[in-house]
């Protein structure tokens, strides 16, 4: 069994690291480039199980797709992967419904471990 | 940099200050060896800096940039250390710069100066040159094996500018939070 992950960040290293630290255990890694990308993406890959994303990228951030996320009635968990650490913000993507915070850079095993709670591979 | 700039603006001291032991811990993270050097001997970047990376932000009171300047060599070490096959030099320098910056953005909650950043803007190509800012402005080097990096931090003040009451603390880099 495989499950399948959408990394959105505006860094083409982010996205490669991310996706090598997923693929390992089995995951399918999809990539967008910022929330416009992502919602484009999310509307054509029904089995989504988690998304990685990033705060600070243009034309949509990350804290403006939650709110896009949550006014569509997504269910798929989010995990922000950033290089902010600042309360209030991690206490906003919370509010939005965000399960988890990850400040970069990441190590791959707690990424891992994170995707295996949320989005387990033999589900 | 003149002690005397210092003398006169004791909170980009302290950002300097941040933003040098910061540089340290990002690199150290990736197993990278860095350390401090000297200026070059021309004004400004060495000659071989091939990509600059900045970024804006802004506080209550306060406006500046972050600059990265790396060279060619410095931008494939630190894409090899982050476990990347090809290098994209632009894409590179930009995140270390976003890492950099975030960084020295949670220490700088911690003593009451809270931020927020931009996007990171990059140019790549030979002999790019920086002009000198209008306003304080500081730059620290270091160097990797066969690498060198320059950090310009540019900071203006407004005259009302003061420090916050500390907030809650950031959580730090490489912290994972499950909710």
């Amino acid at each position: 069994m495989t499950a399948r992950v959408m990394v959105i960040d505006d860094s083409m290293l982010v996205r490669r690291q991310v996706t090598a630290a997923l693929k390992t255990p089995g995951y399918l890694v999809s990539e967008a480039i910022d929330g416009v990308d992502a919602l484009e993406k999310l509307a054509e890959l029904a089995d989504m199980k988690l998304i990685v994303c990033d705060v600070n990228m243009p034309r949509m951030n990350g804290i403006e797709l939650l709110e896009r996320l949550n006014a569509q009635g997504s269910s798929v968990p989010v995990v922000m992967l950033t290089t902010e650490g600042q309360p209030e913000l991690i206490h906003r993507a919370r509010s939005l419904g965000a399960k988890g915070w990850i400040v970069k850079p990441f190590k791959p095993e707690f990424l891992v471990a994170t995707a295996a709670k949320l989005a387990p591979l033999g589900a | 940099m003149p002690s005397g700039l210092f003398d006169s603006n004791p909170e980009l001291e302290l950002m300097d200050r941040h933003l040098k032991d910061v540089a340290l811990e990002l690199f150290a993270a990736y197993d990278v060896p860095i350390a401090r050097c000297t200026a070059p001997a021309e004004d400004g970047v060495w000659r071989d800096t091939y990509c600059m990376a900045s970024i804006g932000y802004v506080g209550q009171g306060l406006k500046g940039v972050l600059v990265l300047a790396a060279s060619r060599a410095a931008a494939e070490a630190w894409t090899s250390a982050a476990g990347g096959e090809e290098c994209d030099m632009a894409d590179t320098v930009g995140e270390f710069s976003n890492m950099l910056l975030g960084r020295l953005k949670g220490r700088l909650l911690r003593e009451g100066i809270p931020i927020s950043l931009a996007t990171p803007t990059t140019v790549v190509g030979d002999q790019i040159c920086i002009s000198v800012a209008p306003g304080a402005s500081s730059w620290q080097f270091f160097e990797g094996p066969g690498w060198r990096l320059g950090t310009r931090l540019d900071a203006a003040f407004e005259p009302d500018f003061k420090r916050k009451t500390t907030p809650a603390p950031p959580i730090e880099a490489g912290d994972a939070l499950l909710f």
